[in-house]
Protein backbone atom coordinates (compact mmCIF):
# COMPACT_ATOMS: atom_id res chain seq x y z
CA UNK A 1 0.00 0.00 0.00
CA UNK A 2 1.57 3.45 -0.86
CA UNK A 3 0.61 6.19 0.54
CA UNK A 4 0.81 10.05 -0.86
CA UNK A 5 2.78 12.36 1.66
CA UNK A 6 1.36 15.45 0.06
CA UNK A 7 -2.05 14.42 0.24
CA UNK A 8 -1.27 13.30 3.92
CA UNK A 9 0.33 16.19 4.80
CA UNK A 10 -2.53 18.57 3.09
CA UNK A 11 -5.40 16.64 4.81
CA UNK A 12 -3.37 17.33 8.39
CA UNK A 13 -3.17 20.86 7.38
CA UNK A 14 -6.91 20.63 5.91
CA UNK A 15 -7.80 19.37 9.49
CA UNK A 16 -5.76 21.49 11.52
CA UNK A 17 -7.76 24.66 9.55
CA UNK A 18 -11.10 22.85 10.30
CA UNK A 19 -10.61 22.67 13.57
CA UNK A 20 -9.48 26.36 14.00
CA UNK A 21 -12.78 27.35 12.01
CA UNK A 22 -14.84 25.41 14.12
CA UNK A 23 -13.15 26.52 16.98
CA UNK A 24 -13.80 30.09 15.33
CA UNK A 25 -17.28 29.91 14.13
CA UNK A 26 -19.20 27.00 15.91
CA UNK A 27 -17.45 25.55 19.99
CA UNK A 28 -16.72 29.30 20.94
CA UNK A 29 -19.89 30.55 20.12
CA UNK A 30 -22.37 28.07 21.26
CA UNK A 31 -20.05 27.92 24.57
CA UNK A 32 -20.48 31.62 25.15
CA UNK A 33 -24.08 31.46 24.24
CA UNK A 34 -24.48 28.27 26.75
CA UNK A 35 -22.37 30.35 29.38
CA UNK A 36 -24.85 33.48 29.18
CA UNK A 37 -27.71 31.18 29.32
CA UNK A 38 -26.34 29.16 31.95
CA UNK A 39 -25.83 32.84 33.70
CA UNK A 40 -29.21 33.45 33.37
CA UNK A 41 -30.35 30.57 34.66
CA UNK A 42 -28.26 31.08 37.51
CA UNK A 43 -29.37 34.36 38.00
CA UNK A 44 -33.01 33.15 37.50
CA UNK A 45 -32.49 30.31 39.93
CA UNK A 46 -30.91 32.46 42.27
CA UNK A 47 -33.98 35.17 41.66
CA UNK A 48 -36.25 32.15 42.62
CA UNK A 49 -34.54 31.21 45.42
CA UNK A 50 -34.36 34.52 46.62
CA UNK A 51 -38.58 34.54 46.03
CA UNK A 52 -38.46 31.17 47.76
CA UNK A 53 -36.89 32.25 51.13
CA UNK A 54 -39.02 35.70 50.67
CA UNK A 55 -42.12 33.35 50.75
CA UNK A 56 -40.74 31.15 52.96
CA UNK A 57 -39.75 33.78 55.37
CA UNK A 58 -43.83 35.10 54.72
CA UNK A 59 -44.71 31.70 55.55
CA UNK A 60 -43.12 31.24 58.89
CA UNK A 61 -44.10 35.23 59.76
CA UNK A 62 -47.67 34.23 58.44
CA UNK A 63 -47.92 30.65 60.67
CA UNK A 64 -45.67 33.34 63.30
CA UNK A 65 -48.79 35.19 63.61
CA UNK A 66 -51.62 32.44 63.39
CA UNK A 67 -49.59 31.43 66.55
CA UNK A 68 -49.83 34.64 68.42
CA UNK A 69 -53.53 34.97 67.08
CA UNK A 70 -54.44 31.45 68.78
CA UNK A 71 -52.60 32.48 71.47
CA UNK A 72 -53.98 35.70 72.12
CA UNK A 73 -57.47 34.34 71.50
CA UNK A 74 -56.70 31.36 74.07
CA UNK A 75 -55.59 34.31 76.54
CA UNK A 76 -58.78 36.16 75.78
CA UNK A 77 -61.06 33.54 75.74
CA UNK A 78 -59.51 32.60 79.45
CA UNK A 79 -59.98 35.96 80.36
CA UNK A 80 -63.11 36.19 78.87
CA UNK A 81 -64.31 32.46 80.72
CA UNK A 82 -63.08 33.64 84.12
CA UNK A 83 -64.83 37.32 83.42
CA UNK A 84 -68.13 35.45 83.01
CA UNK A 85 -67.27 32.86 86.15
CA UNK A 86 -66.66 36.29 88.12
CA UNK A 87 -69.68 37.78 86.96
CA UNK A 88 -71.54 34.70 87.35
CA UNK A 89 -70.30 34.22 90.92
CA UNK A 90 -71.28 37.73 91.88
CA UNK A 91 -74.71 37.46 90.30
CA UNK A 92 -75.13 34.25 92.01
CA UNK A 93 -74.47 35.63 95.43
CA UNK A 94 -75.97 38.71 94.48
CA UNK A 95 -79.45 36.31 93.62
CA UNK A 96 -78.63 34.29 97.10
CA UNK A 97 -78.61 37.66 98.91
CA UNK A 98 -81.70 38.91 97.34
CA UNK A 99 -83.05 35.64 97.71
CA UNK A 100 -82.54 35.15 101.14
CA UNK A 101 -84.07 38.96 101.90
CA UNK A 102 -87.39 38.56 100.02
CA UNK A 103 -87.70 34.73 101.94
CA UNK A 104 -87.21 36.53 105.44
CA UNK A 105 -89.27 39.55 103.90
CA UNK A 106 -91.83 36.77 102.83
CA UNK A 107 -91.13 34.82 105.87
CA UNK A 108 -91.26 38.07 108.11
CA UNK A 109 -94.99 38.87 105.83
CA UNK A 110 -96.19 35.00 106.55
CA UNK A 111 -95.72 35.33 110.19
CA UNK A 112 -97.48 38.73 110.39
CA UNK A 113 -100.12 37.73 108.01
CA UNK A 114 -100.58 33.95 110.12
CA UNK A 115 -100.47 36.12 112.99
CA UNK A 116 -103.02 38.46 111.87
CA UNK A 117 -105.27 35.35 110.37
CA UNK A 118 -104.68 34.41 113.89
CA UNK A 119 -105.93 37.09 115.37
CA UNK A 120 -108.91 37.64 113.16
CA UNK A 121 -109.86 33.91 113.93
CA UNK A 122 -109.44 34.22 117.40
CA UNK A 123 -111.68 37.33 117.17
CA UNK A 124 -114.37 35.27 114.78
CA UNK A 125 -114.38 33.17 117.26
CA UNK A 126 -114.74 34.92 120.12
CA UNK A 127 -117.26 36.96 118.10
CA UNK A 128 -118.43 34.09 117.39
CA UNK A 129 -119.15 32.74 120.53
CA UNK A 130 -120.25 35.81 122.14
CA UNK A 131 -123.33 35.80 119.81
CA UNK A 132 -123.84 32.45 120.26
CA UNK A 133 -123.43 33.53 124.08
CA UNK A 134 -125.71 36.25 123.61
CA UNK A 135 -128.22 34.62 121.93
CA UNK A 136 -128.23 31.50 124.63
CA UNK A 137 -128.17 33.99 127.38
CA UNK A 138 -131.23 35.59 125.82
CA UNK A 139 -133.26 32.58 125.18
CA UNK A 140 -132.33 31.02 128.78
CA UNK A 141 -132.72 34.60 130.69
CA UNK A 142 -135.39 35.72 132.83
CA UNK A 143 -137.53 37.25 135.52
CA UNK A 144 -135.37 35.44 137.93
CA UNK A 145 -132.05 36.41 136.62
CA UNK A 146 -133.22 40.36 136.80
CA UNK A 147 -134.39 40.01 139.96
CA UNK A 148 -131.19 38.42 141.12
CA UNK A 149 -129.37 41.14 139.20
CA UNK A 150 -131.31 43.81 140.51
CA UNK A 151 -130.45 42.12 143.78
CA UNK A 152 -127.13 42.55 143.48
CA UNK A 153 -127.44 46.33 142.06
CA UNK A 154 -128.82 46.69 145.51
CA UNK A 155 -126.22 45.56 147.51
CA UNK A 156 -123.71 47.56 145.49
CA UNK A 157 -126.37 50.68 146.35
CA UNK A 158 -125.99 50.10 150.03
CA UNK A 159 -122.60 50.04 150.25
CA UNK A 160 -122.54 53.33 149.10
CA UNK A 161 -122.95 56.57 151.16
CA UNK A 162 -126.65 57.30 151.76
CA UNK A 163 -125.91 60.91 151.14
CA UNK A 164 -123.91 59.71 147.69
CA UNK A 165 -127.38 58.60 146.01
CA UNK A 166 -130.26 60.27 148.27
CA UNK A 167 -132.17 63.52 147.11
CA UNK A 168 -129.78 63.86 144.63
CA UNK A 169 -131.20 63.05 140.93
CA UNK A 170 -135.24 64.01 139.94
CA UNK A 171 -135.33 60.93 138.18
CA UNK A 172 -133.97 57.55 137.90
CA UNK A 173 -134.88 55.03 134.93
CA UNK A 174 -134.30 51.42 135.41
CA UNK A 175 -134.04 49.90 133.07
CA UNK A 176 -134.68 45.72 132.83
CA UNK A 177 -134.80 42.75 130.54
CA UNK A 178 -137.43 41.43 130.17
CA UNK A 179 -139.60 43.91 131.93
CA UNK A 180 -141.18 43.80 135.17
CA UNK A 181 -145.02 43.11 135.83
CA UNK A 182 -146.68 46.44 137.66
CA UNK A 183 -146.25 44.14 140.94
CA UNK A 184 -143.03 43.65 140.68
CA UNK A 185 -141.92 47.47 139.74
CA UNK A 186 -144.08 49.05 142.85
CA UNK A 187 -141.95 46.31 144.93
CA UNK A 188 -138.82 47.03 143.14
CA UNK A 189 -139.84 51.29 143.52
CA UNK A 190 -140.38 50.97 147.27
CA UNK A 191 -136.80 48.98 147.54
CA UNK A 192 -135.07 51.43 145.63
CA UNK A 193 -136.69 54.55 147.23
CA UNK A 194 -134.74 53.37 149.86
CA UNK A 195 -131.16 54.53 148.58
CA UNK A 196 -132.56 57.68 146.13
CA UNK A 197 -135.51 58.89 148.70
CA UNK A 198 -139.01 59.11 147.81
CA UNK A 199 -138.88 62.42 146.11
CA UNK A 200 -136.73 60.89 143.26
CA UNK A 201 -139.23 59.29 140.30
CA UNK A 202 -138.34 55.57 139.44
CA UNK A 203 -139.48 55.20 135.82
CA UNK A 204 -138.78 51.50 134.60
CA UNK A 205 -138.35 50.44 131.13
CA UNK A 206 -137.45 47.61 129.03
CA UNK A 207 -133.93 47.27 127.29
CA UNK A 208 -133.50 44.80 125.08
CA UNK A 209 -129.41 45.14 124.53
CA UNK A 210 -128.97 44.72 128.31
CA UNK A 211 -129.66 40.72 127.47
CA UNK A 212 -131.09 40.27 130.61
CA UNK A 213 -129.92 42.16 134.02
CA UNK A 214 -130.94 45.52 134.90
CA UNK A 215 -129.47 49.40 134.61
CA UNK A 216 -129.93 52.03 137.14
CA UNK A 217 -130.07 55.61 134.90
CA UNK A 218 -129.57 58.53 136.86
CA UNK A 219 -128.95 61.69 134.30
CA UNK A 220 -125.54 61.72 135.35
CA UNK A 221 -125.02 58.24 136.76
CA UNK A 222 -125.95 54.87 135.46
CA UNK A 223 -125.31 51.88 138.04
CA UNK A 224 -125.02 48.32 135.36
CA UNK A 225 -125.28 44.83 135.69
CA UNK A 226 -126.13 42.49 132.84
CA UNK A 227 -125.61 39.92 130.78
CA UNK A 228 -124.30 42.47 127.90
CA UNK A 229 -121.79 44.00 130.68
CA UNK A 230 -120.29 40.18 131.33
CA UNK A 231 -119.99 39.35 127.90
CA UNK A 232 -118.18 42.67 127.35
CA UNK A 233 -115.84 41.71 130.13
CA UNK A 234 -115.63 38.85 128.57
CA UNK A 235 -115.02 40.50 125.01
CA UNK A 236 -112.57 42.93 126.83
CA UNK A 237 -110.59 40.22 128.60
CA UNK A 238 -110.64 37.67 124.95
CA UNK A 239 -110.13 40.92 122.77
CA UNK A 240 -107.93 43.44 123.74
CA UNK A 241 -107.40 45.75 120.73
CA UNK A 242 -111.55 45.25 120.04
CA UNK A 243 -112.83 47.39 123.18
CA UNK A 244 -115.70 47.50 125.17
CA UNK A 245 -118.95 47.38 122.53
CA UNK A 246 -122.19 47.20 123.62
CA UNK A 247 -121.78 45.06 126.72
CA UNK A 248 -121.02 46.49 129.80
CA UNK A 249 -119.12 45.07 132.84
CA UNK A 250 -119.78 41.91 134.90
CA UNK A 251 -120.58 43.14 138.29
CA UNK A 252 -122.10 46.35 138.87
CA UNK A 253 -121.19 49.58 137.29
CA UNK A 254 -121.43 53.68 138.40
CA UNK A 255 -120.49 55.52 135.51
CA UNK A 256 -120.11 59.16 136.36
CA UNK A 257 -116.96 61.33 137.85
CA UNK A 258 -118.34 60.31 141.78
CA UNK A 259 -118.98 57.08 141.63
CA UNK A 260 -115.53 54.70 141.58
CA UNK B 1 -7.64 14.11 -13.71
CA UNK B 2 -4.58 11.56 -13.30
CA UNK B 3 -4.56 8.32 -11.23
CA UNK B 4 -2.31 8.35 -8.48
CA UNK B 5 -0.03 5.18 -6.95
CA UNK B 6 -2.72 5.27 -3.80
CA UNK B 7 -5.68 3.10 -4.00
CA UNK B 8 -8.57 4.81 -6.44
CA UNK B 9 -7.10 7.71 -5.85
CA UNK B 10 -6.97 10.57 -8.38
CA UNK B 11 -5.06 13.84 -8.95
CA UNK B 12 -7.83 16.90 -9.75
CA UNK B 13 -4.83 19.09 -10.29
CA UNK B 14 -1.50 19.86 -9.48
CA UNK B 15 0.16 22.60 -7.78
CA UNK B 16 3.29 22.94 -8.41
CA UNK B 17 4.70 19.70 -7.13
CA UNK B 18 2.24 18.83 -4.89
CA UNK B 19 -0.95 16.94 -5.85
CA UNK B 20 -4.13 17.60 -5.30
CA UNK B 21 -6.14 14.76 -5.25
CA UNK B 22 -9.78 14.09 -4.84
CA UNK B 23 -9.93 13.36 -1.28
CA UNK B 24 -8.33 17.04 -0.43
CA UNK B 25 -11.17 18.51 -2.90
CA UNK B 26 -13.78 16.57 -1.40
CA UNK B 27 -12.42 17.63 2.12
CA UNK B 28 -12.23 21.64 1.25
CA UNK B 29 -15.66 20.69 0.43
CA UNK B 30 -16.77 19.35 3.45
CA UNK B 31 -14.58 21.84 5.26
CA UNK B 32 -16.84 24.66 3.81
CA UNK B 33 -20.08 23.04 3.91
CA UNK B 34 -19.34 22.49 8.54
CA UNK B 35 -17.79 25.87 8.70
CA UNK B 36 -20.99 27.25 6.59
CA UNK B 37 -23.13 25.39 8.77
CA UNK B 38 -21.38 26.27 11.79
CA UNK B 39 -21.65 30.44 10.46
CA UNK B 40 -24.96 30.22 9.52
CA UNK B 41 -26.09 28.57 12.84
CA UNK B 42 -24.34 30.80 14.71
CA UNK B 43 -25.00 34.36 13.47
CA UNK B 44 -27.75 35.24 15.33
CA UNK B 45 -27.06 32.94 18.86
CA UNK B 46 -29.83 34.48 21.50
CA UNK B 47 -29.42 32.98 25.18
CA UNK B 48 -32.96 33.69 25.50
CA UNK B 49 -34.84 32.50 22.40
CA UNK B 50 -32.91 30.32 20.73
CA UNK B 51 -33.46 29.12 16.92
CA UNK B 52 -34.76 25.50 16.37
CA UNK B 53 -31.29 25.40 13.92
CA UNK B 54 -29.59 27.08 17.00
CA UNK B 55 -30.80 24.16 19.25
CA UNK B 56 -29.74 21.84 17.25
CA UNK B 57 -26.45 22.77 16.79
CA UNK B 58 -26.13 23.40 20.61
CA UNK B 59 -27.66 19.54 21.13
CA UNK B 60 -24.40 18.61 18.76
CA UNK B 61 -21.96 20.55 20.65
CA UNK B 62 -23.40 19.26 24.26
CA UNK B 63 -23.37 15.71 22.95
CA UNK B 64 -19.51 16.37 21.95
CA UNK B 65 -18.84 17.91 25.43
CA UNK B 66 -20.43 14.88 27.82
CA UNK B 67 -18.20 12.51 25.08
CA UNK B 68 -15.52 13.94 26.61
CA UNK B 69 -16.12 14.82 29.93
CA UNK B 70 -17.55 11.03 30.14
CA UNK B 71 -14.82 9.70 28.42
CA UNK B 72 -11.60 11.35 29.71
CA UNK B 73 -12.79 12.58 32.90
CA UNK B 74 -11.36 15.88 32.00
CA UNK B 75 -13.23 19.46 31.62
CA UNK B 76 -14.02 19.68 27.23
CA UNK B 77 -13.02 23.27 26.78
CA UNK B 78 -9.91 22.29 26.00
CA UNK B 79 -9.94 19.03 23.97
CA UNK B 80 -13.39 20.10 21.93
CA UNK B 81 -11.67 21.55 19.00
CA UNK B 82 -9.49 18.30 18.50
CA UNK B 83 -12.38 15.59 19.21
CA UNK B 84 -15.31 17.64 18.37
CA UNK B 85 -13.77 18.35 15.25
CA UNK B 86 -12.43 14.51 14.21
CA UNK B 87 -16.57 13.61 14.78
CA UNK B 88 -17.88 15.98 12.82
CA UNK B 89 -15.26 15.43 10.15
CA UNK B 90 -15.50 11.80 9.86
CA UNK B 91 -19.45 11.48 10.33
CA UNK B 92 -19.24 14.42 7.49
CA UNK B 93 -16.63 12.09 5.30
CA UNK B 94 -18.50 8.93 6.12
CA UNK B 95 -22.08 10.02 4.86
CA UNK B 96 -20.69 12.10 1.81
CA UNK B 97 -20.97 8.83 -0.62
CA UNK B 98 -24.94 9.17 -0.03
CA UNK B 99 -24.60 12.56 -2.27
CA UNK B 100 -24.54 10.47 -5.78
CA UNK B 101 -20.51 11.01 -6.97
CA UNK B 102 -18.84 11.93 -3.79
CA UNK B 103 -15.82 9.43 -2.70
CA UNK B 104 -15.83 9.90 0.96
CA UNK B 105 -12.24 10.94 2.26
CA UNK B 106 -12.06 9.00 4.85
CA UNK B 107 -12.31 5.67 2.62
CA UNK B 108 -8.26 7.29 1.70
CA UNK B 109 -5.66 6.20 3.88
CA UNK B 110 -3.80 9.43 3.65
CA UNK B 111 -6.98 11.04 5.42
CA UNK B 112 -7.08 8.29 8.20
CA UNK B 113 -3.33 8.76 8.61
CA UNK B 114 -3.58 12.79 8.69
CA UNK B 115 -5.96 12.43 11.42
CA UNK B 116 -4.14 9.37 12.95
CA UNK B 117 -0.79 11.15 13.04
CA UNK B 118 -2.65 14.18 14.69
CA UNK B 119 -3.46 11.50 17.02
CA UNK B 120 -0.45 10.09 17.71
CA UNK B 121 1.04 13.61 18.55
CA UNK B 122 -1.78 15.38 20.46
CA UNK B 123 -1.32 11.84 23.05
CA UNK B 124 2.53 12.15 23.33
CA UNK B 125 2.60 16.23 23.60
CA UNK B 126 -0.36 16.44 26.13
CA UNK B 127 1.18 13.46 28.31
CA UNK B 128 4.28 15.34 27.80
CA UNK B 129 2.90 18.53 29.21
CA UNK B 130 0.83 16.78 31.91
CA UNK B 131 3.35 14.57 33.39
CA UNK B 132 6.61 16.06 32.12
CA UNK B 133 9.15 14.13 29.85
CA UNK B 134 10.07 11.74 32.50
CA UNK B 135 6.86 10.93 33.96
CA UNK B 136 5.64 10.38 30.39
CA UNK B 137 8.42 8.06 29.69
CA UNK B 138 8.32 6.70 32.46
CA UNK B 139 4.63 5.02 31.96
CA UNK B 140 6.32 2.98 29.35
CA UNK B 141 8.12 0.57 31.72
CA UNK B 142 4.52 -0.08 33.71
CA UNK B 143 3.99 -2.43 34.90
CA UNK B 144 7.47 -3.71 34.46
CA UNK B 145 10.45 -2.54 32.34
CA UNK B 146 9.72 -5.69 30.56
CA UNK B 147 6.74 -4.56 28.77
CA UNK B 148 8.82 -1.13 27.35
CA UNK B 149 9.61 -2.67 23.26
CA UNK B 150 5.74 -4.06 23.78
CA UNK B 151 4.41 -0.22 24.71
CA UNK B 152 6.56 1.07 22.14
CA UNK B 153 5.18 -0.80 19.82
CA UNK B 154 1.72 -0.58 20.79
CA UNK B 155 1.97 3.34 20.51
CA UNK B 156 2.56 2.61 16.97
CA UNK B 157 0.51 -0.28 16.46
CA UNK B 158 -2.50 0.85 17.62
CA UNK B 159 -2.16 4.76 15.46
CA UNK B 160 -2.15 2.52 12.63
CA UNK B 161 -4.97 0.47 13.90
CA UNK B 162 -6.77 3.56 13.79
CA UNK B 163 -6.05 4.93 10.53
CA UNK B 164 -7.12 1.60 8.91
CA UNK B 165 -9.84 0.32 10.47
CA UNK B 166 -11.68 3.87 9.71
CA UNK B 167 -10.48 3.38 6.03
CA UNK B 168 -10.71 -0.10 5.44
CA UNK B 169 -14.39 0.01 6.57
CA UNK B 170 -14.99 2.93 4.56
CA UNK B 171 -13.43 1.89 1.81
CA UNK B 172 -14.67 -1.28 1.76
CA UNK B 173 -18.13 -0.40 2.09
CA UNK B 174 -18.03 1.39 -0.72
CA UNK B 175 -16.39 -1.68 -2.66
CA UNK B 176 -19.30 -3.40 -1.75
CA UNK B 177 -22.02 -0.88 -2.82
CA UNK B 178 -20.13 -0.54 -6.18
CA UNK B 179 -20.47 -4.40 -6.68
CA UNK B 180 -24.11 -4.34 -5.40
CA UNK B 181 -25.09 -1.63 -8.08
CA UNK B 182 -22.64 -3.68 -10.90
CA UNK B 183 -24.07 -6.84 -10.35
CA UNK B 184 -28.38 -6.38 -9.12
CA UNK B 185 -29.19 -2.46 -10.05
CA UNK B 186 -29.91 1.18 -9.19
CA UNK B 187 -32.30 0.43 -6.18
CA UNK B 188 -30.59 -2.77 -4.51
CA UNK B 189 -27.96 -0.95 -2.81
CA UNK B 190 -30.22 1.03 -1.49
CA UNK B 191 -30.62 -1.24 2.28
CA UNK B 192 -26.84 -0.97 1.87
CA UNK B 193 -26.69 2.74 1.45
CA UNK B 194 -29.25 2.69 4.96
CA UNK B 195 -26.62 0.41 6.31
CA UNK B 196 -23.99 2.83 5.15
CA UNK B 197 -25.20 5.50 7.40
CA UNK B 198 -24.65 3.44 10.73
CA UNK B 199 -21.46 2.06 9.21
CA UNK B 200 -20.38 5.83 8.85
CA UNK B 201 -21.91 6.99 12.50
CA UNK B 202 -20.56 3.65 14.03
CA UNK B 203 -17.18 4.18 12.45
CA UNK B 204 -16.47 8.06 13.67
CA UNK B 205 -17.80 7.43 17.26
CA UNK B 206 -15.49 4.66 17.21
CA UNK B 207 -12.03 6.69 16.05
CA UNK B 208 -13.40 9.62 18.05
CA UNK B 209 -13.96 7.09 21.46
CA UNK B 210 -10.25 6.00 20.66
CA UNK B 211 -8.54 9.02 19.85
CA UNK B 212 -10.10 10.38 23.27
CA UNK B 213 -9.02 7.32 25.33
CA UNK B 214 -5.85 7.71 23.62
CA UNK B 215 -5.25 11.16 25.06
CA UNK B 216 -6.59 10.79 28.40
CA UNK B 217 -4.91 7.44 28.74
CA UNK B 218 -1.46 9.74 28.11
CA UNK B 219 -2.58 12.50 30.11
CA UNK B 220 -3.43 10.26 33.14
CA UNK B 221 -7.07 11.17 33.34
CA UNK B 222 -8.24 7.68 33.01
CA UNK B 223 -6.98 4.30 33.55
CA UNK B 224 -6.41 2.37 30.02
CA UNK B 225 -5.18 -0.72 31.88
CA UNK B 226 -8.33 -1.02 34.02
CA UNK B 227 -10.21 -4.04 31.70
Amino acid sequence: MHIDLWGLALQAINFAVLAWLLQRFLYHPIARVVTQRRALVETDLAAAKEARNAAEENRRAYEHGIAEIAAERERMMADARAHIESERRQVIESAEAQAAVVMATQRRQCEEERRLAAEELGDQAVALALALSQKLLGQVSGEVVTTALLERICGQLATEPPERLREREPVLQVATMPGLGLAEQNQWRSRLATFVGEAVEILFVTDESLIAGAELRFPSLVVSLSWRDCLADAQAALMPGAGAGGVGSAGPKATDGATP
Amino acid sequence: MTERASLNALVVFQVGPIPIGLEVVTTWVIMAVLVGIAWFGTRRLSATQPSRFQIILEMVVGFLEDLIRDVMGAEPEVFLPLIGTLFLYIVTCNLSPLIPGVKPPTAHVETTGALGLIVFFTVHSLGVRQRGLLGYLRTYLEPTFIFLPLNILGEFTRTFALMVRLAGNIMSHELTIAVVIGLAGLFVPIPFMALSILVGLVQAYIFTILAAVFIGGAMGTINTNTP
